[in-house]
């Protein structure tokens, strides 16, 4: 499953995509649902569920925001729901 | 448009670099045809092959300024826009700046419209040798920003910016460079030299398209925004972003300029900025020392420290010179004011102005030959 890490900007989502590459995470950026982005428009980080502690930890260490974290729900015929875990 | 077959000799570097490296010229079109979507606007391939565009040239931009973290570059069209979100964006009525006698008019005017509305500012002085940097005693309890460029775009004159900066530090007050001449031609470390804010063109010694630059901001400045549109965030609030670089980039991105810029900054990198600098400071140390020898001509740029050097021929006005030069020789300088009324004020030219040749490191110790037997002829 997937997690969805929501931030700001496209600069801190290319930001940490790119720290998370750096130390053998696979990711991708992407533009936020419109149903979890906070104020919005906003960009996020999609990750392995199982990575997501550690994209916690590296937005803390290189000082990015993270606004919230979702967890990627496939309900199947194009239907996807996000359960908010952080 | 038709190629020009007839060779030409560009000495016009300071007002924007003609010879770019090829890899400039590949980029743009590049972007153009291959990611030419919306830097972050919408979440679909082409937008994210925009967004890395960009984030590519934040980065490397990152490494040219030694800056450590990329959303503190906001990229704008050209660095008088940078400038004047800079010196609008912090000060208000009431306050103080103090600015260097060498300011382009890209500090000067913006900094003059504001005394207009309650902000004071001084024109630091010069001594005998053309030294300003000791300006405490200017300082004042309103004092809220000092601007200094970081060489002057008329005479190549390198400011003690480390100087300035450390006083401004001891006094709490904001600094800003004005790295339009320097970028890309000396080393420029924002943060060691205790800059809250960069201001720099693309297009000059970075190598980029015309339509680019970049202003560097740190986390201690809070400006205000004279733009506020579109940033692709948090679009549901009113007031613009709080957050860098969305706050001062509202509207759409010149991506395939920023990323000719990009190409521009690894060539800058990869030469060394140092050695650009030892390069085009020999080419202007011989003009130099060559000029000195002909008659009738006075040189306002006594020792080369840069690439720029300014002198006039005989009482004749700069810019007939420099047409003659462009006409009958294709030696483009440029004469005149330069945009800089404060410093032919304080070189006390600004009644003919001054020619400038500017110089890059595509110039080459013959064309500085040639250009010097035509002055020779021209002396009389």
């Amino acid at each position: 499953m997937y997690a969805i890490v929501t931030l700001s900007s496209v600069t801190s989502a290319k930001r940490v995509e790119r720290a998370l590459i750096d130390i053998g995470i696979s990711c991708r950026t992407m533009h936020t649902p419109k149903i979890i982005s906070q104020y919005g428009c906003s960009h996020s980080v999609r990750v392995s569920e199982k990575d997501t502690d550690k994209v916690l930890k590296l937005c803390r260490e290189i000082g990015v925001k993270v606004r919230g974290v979702f967890v990627e729900k496939n309900l199947g015929k194009g239907k996807t729901e996000y359960e908010k875990i952080n | 448009m038709k190629k020009s077959t007839e060779k030409i000799i560009y000495f016009d570097n300071s007002a924007t670099t003609f010879i770019k490296p090829e890899t400039v010229y590949d980029k743009i079109v590049d972007v153009m045809k291959y990611a030419g979507g919306n830097a972050g606007r919408g979440g679909h391939k082409l937008a994210q092959k925009a967004s890395d565009v960009i984030y590519d040239a934040r980065e490397k931009v990152c490494s040219l300024l030694k800056v450590s973290s990329p959303e503190n570059i906001c990229f704008v069209n050209n660095a008088t826009t940078g400038l004047n979100f800079v010196i609008k964006g912090i000060l208000k009525e009431n306050d103080h700046v103090i600015i260097s006698p060498y300011e382009h008019n890209s500090v000067l005017r913006p900094v003059h419209k504001l005394s207009e509305k309650g902000v004071s500012y001084t024109v630091a002085e010069c001594d005998g040798d053309g030294n300003y940097e000791d300006i405490e005693k200017h300082i004042k309890p309103d004092t809220k920003l000092i601007v200094a460029s970081h060489i002057c775009n008329v005479n190549g004159r390198v400011s003690d910016v480390e100087k300035i900066g450390k006083i401004a530090k001891k006094y709490g007050i904001f600094f800003l460079i004005d790295g339009s001449q320097s970028a890309g031609h000396i080393k420029t470390d924002v943060e060691n030299l205790d800059a809250d804010a960069f201001v720099c063109s693309g297009h000059k010694g970075l190598f980029g398209p015309q339509g680019t630059g970049v202003m560097y901001l740190s986390e201690k400045i809070k400006a205000d925004t004279l733009i506020e549109g579109g940033s692709g965030s948090s679009s549901e609030i009113l007031a613009q972003p709080e957050y860098l670089p969305d706050r001062f980039e509202s509207g759409t991105l010149n991506a395939p300029g920023i990323g000719g810029l990009a190409q521009g900054i690894q060539f800058v990198l990869d030469t060394g900025a140092e050695n650009i600098h030892l390069y085009e400071k020999r080419l202007a140390d011989y003009m130099i020392h060559e000029l000195k020898k002909i008659k009738n001509v006075t040189l306002y740029t006594k020792n080369a420290n840069s690439g720029v050097v300014a002198f006039n021929i005989g009482d004749n006005d700069s810019v007939e010179m420099s047409n003659f030069l462009s006409e009958k020789y294709n030696v483009m300088v440029r004469g005149g004011l330069h945009c800089s009324l404060l410093s032919h004020k304080t070189q006390n030219t600004v009644e003919k102005g001054c020619i400038r040749a500017s110089l890059s490191c595509f110039n080459t110790k013959n064309e500085v030959e040639k250009f010097l037997n035509i002055i020779d002829t021209m002396r009389v």
